[in-house]
């Protein structure tokens, strides 16, 4: 709990940068089967939506490396117990070359939704552009 | 019977498995058998992963029970000499088969409850994306999408 609340303090504290479409927005992985590793590659189901229709990803632009690793493990695998394996990151040109949008929230800090998602075979199929152009960062030991 | 196996056999079938087992019976000159441990230990696996509400972090649903019997048939009507799939939950609790090879090779069919197979592939430059709900096309369209993804695979035109 702590942790949480002293991470959303300085998060809140340095603000958010600017948008721009070629920041990258972290999709957090916390399973081995959202992503291989050689050839290094983020499936399609990593940005699958759910059934509110919105991926969750976070803004990660101009974080020290460890921060970036943190919101993961505080945000997201926290709350259910996980832990963050890896991560596969794609900008907002990505997204909206796939026909979605983005929608900054800040709720968390830095959070935001790839939204936009159609009838489920399109899901699918822009799910795979997303994933054919995301970069896969395995988080080291 | 193993463990996977009992998961998969033990639940009592709805009215919705048994139609679309009847509808996924493959076409004649293919022959039905038994599906490969492997795939059953796939998708007793997947199962178990996705069993749970938000299992993904991000608020997934669990996997849906018509979606493991339409997964079951869609098994037993795929023949047992092409490719495995990688077979998961997608977050919407359906069940996903997956054929990759690479990240611009990629064929998926996802099954669910209403009886419909969704399905998306991207093969270098070029997309497809479409949903069946005749299920006797599902395998047709499976089969032209992987002999583009395993130009040299065998028996791929069994059902195309």
């Amino acid at each position: 709990m702590w942790r949480r609340v002293w991470l959303e303090f300085t998060l809140r504290l340095a603000g958010s940068p600017r948008s721009r479409e070629d920041e990258p927005l972290a999709r957090y992985l916390t399973q081995e089967r959202l992503f291989r590793v050689d050839p290094p590659q983020v499936r399609y189901r990593a940005f699958m939506p759910p059934k509110d229709g919105k991926t969750s990803v976070y803004r990660i632009a101009g974080l020290k490396r460890e921060t970036v690793w943190r919101i993961g493990d505080v945000f997201v695998a926290a709350p259910t117990d996980r832990t963050i394996l890896a991560r596969g990151d794609v900008s907002p040109a990505i997204v909206r070359a796939a026909g979605l949008e983005i929608e900054p929230d800040n709720r968390p800090p830095r959070h935001a939704s790839i939204v936009g998602w159609r009838d489920k075979d399109w899901q699918m199929s822009a799910a795979q552009l997303l994933a054919a152009q995301a970069v896969l960062t395995v988080r080291p030991e | 019977m193993n463990a996977v196996g009992a998961v998969i056999e033990d639940t009592a079938e709805s009215e919705l498995g048994r139609a679309l087992r009847r509808a996924l019976r493959p076409t004649s000159g293919t022959s039905r058998s038994a599906v490969p441990f492997r795939r059953r230990l796939d998708l007793g696996q997947a199962i178990e992963d996705a069993s749970a509400p938000n299992w993904d972090g991000y608020g997934a649903s669990p996997v849906d029970e018509g979606a493991l019997f339409a997964a079951r048939a869609f098994l037993e009507a795929l023949p047992s000499s092409w490719p495995d799939p990688d077979i998961s939950v997608d977050p919407d609790g359906e069940i996903a088969f997956e054929w990759s090879r690479g990240p611009l090779r990629v064929f998926a069919v996802s099954v669910g409850t209403a009886g419909i197979a969704s399905y998306a592939g991207l093969f270098g430059d070029s997309r497809t994306h479409g949903r069946e709900t005749r299920p006797e096309r599902i395998l047709s369209v499976v089969a032209s999408s992987l002999a583009r993804i395993y130009p040299q695979a065998r028996g791929l035109s069994a059902v195309s």
